[in-house]
């Protein structure tokens, strides 16, 4: 299980560019799902690479799921060459994404999101309708399940938005 | 449960109802802040993953 309260403050110490998306984003957002990692969209600067490998090295990451003998290193460059990783931390598991699948990039990807307050940190996540347009355009079936649970969820807050 | 009252066939709300959703449980976390519903969130996944440990030890 993922430690959020000890990840959030340290990304934000680290001045780290990133927007919290799926399972906990839609946790966020009231959905009932259940998940055991954290999913972001980090920005692919120079700079937010840099810091996110300061701030994760201590918790040593790993590829989630590879091979132990595939040989890694946690580096700017490594994440430069690459784009959407999964990754066992000391903290948790940690998914870094830098597409958003249906929606794009970093900078596409903040349009669909909004500023929540968490552990009295100001944080972007994805909003409903973001969530929506990502899981409708993911072909696994878990997705296709929370689909029907936001979709839902929208149309509640809608309501209570015209009928107050 | 007002809001709940099917006003057309496509509705959503309906349709996560017929799917198995139970949406009364999301106006209890409605009234939750963000960081609430996170540490809910953290207390039902201790839940999981301690039954999943359970089952594992029996079973194994």
């Amino acid at each position: 299980m993922v430690k959020v309260e000890e990840l959030i403050p340290l990304l934000h110490k680290n001045n780290i560019k990133f927007i919290i998306i799926g399972g906990q984003a839609a946790v966020l957002q009231g959905s009932g799902f259940v998940t055991a990692d954290i999913d972001f969209c980090y920005s692919r600067d120079k700079n937010n690479l840099e810091n996110i490998v300061i701030a994760l090295s201590p918790f040593k990451p790993t590829l989630r799921g590879a091979d132990k003998n595939l040989p890694f290193i946690f580096d700017p460059k490594t994440l430069e060459m690459g784009m959407n990783f999964t990754f066992s931390t000391d903290i948790g598991d940690i998914d870094l994404l830098g597409e958003v699948t249906g929606i794009g990039n970093y900078e596409d990807t903040l349009k669909y999101s909004e500023t929540l307050d968490i552990y009295n940190l100001p944080c972007k996540v994805l909003t409903l309708e973001g969530l929506i347009i990502s899981k409708k355009a993911s072909t696994r079936q878990k997705d296709l399940i929370v689909l029907k649970e936001l979709e839902a969820i929208l149309e509640i807050q809608k309501r209570r938005k015209n009928n107050p | 449960m007002e809001i709940l009252e099917n006003k057309n066939s496509n509705d959503p709300i309906k349709e996560a109802v017929e799917f198995g959703i139970d949406l009364t449980l999301f106006y209890e976390r409605l009234e939750l802040t963000p960081t609430q519903r996170i540490e809910k969130h953290q207390q039902i996944l201790s839940f999981v993953e301690e039954l999943r440990r359970a089952s594992g030890k029996k079973n194994g």
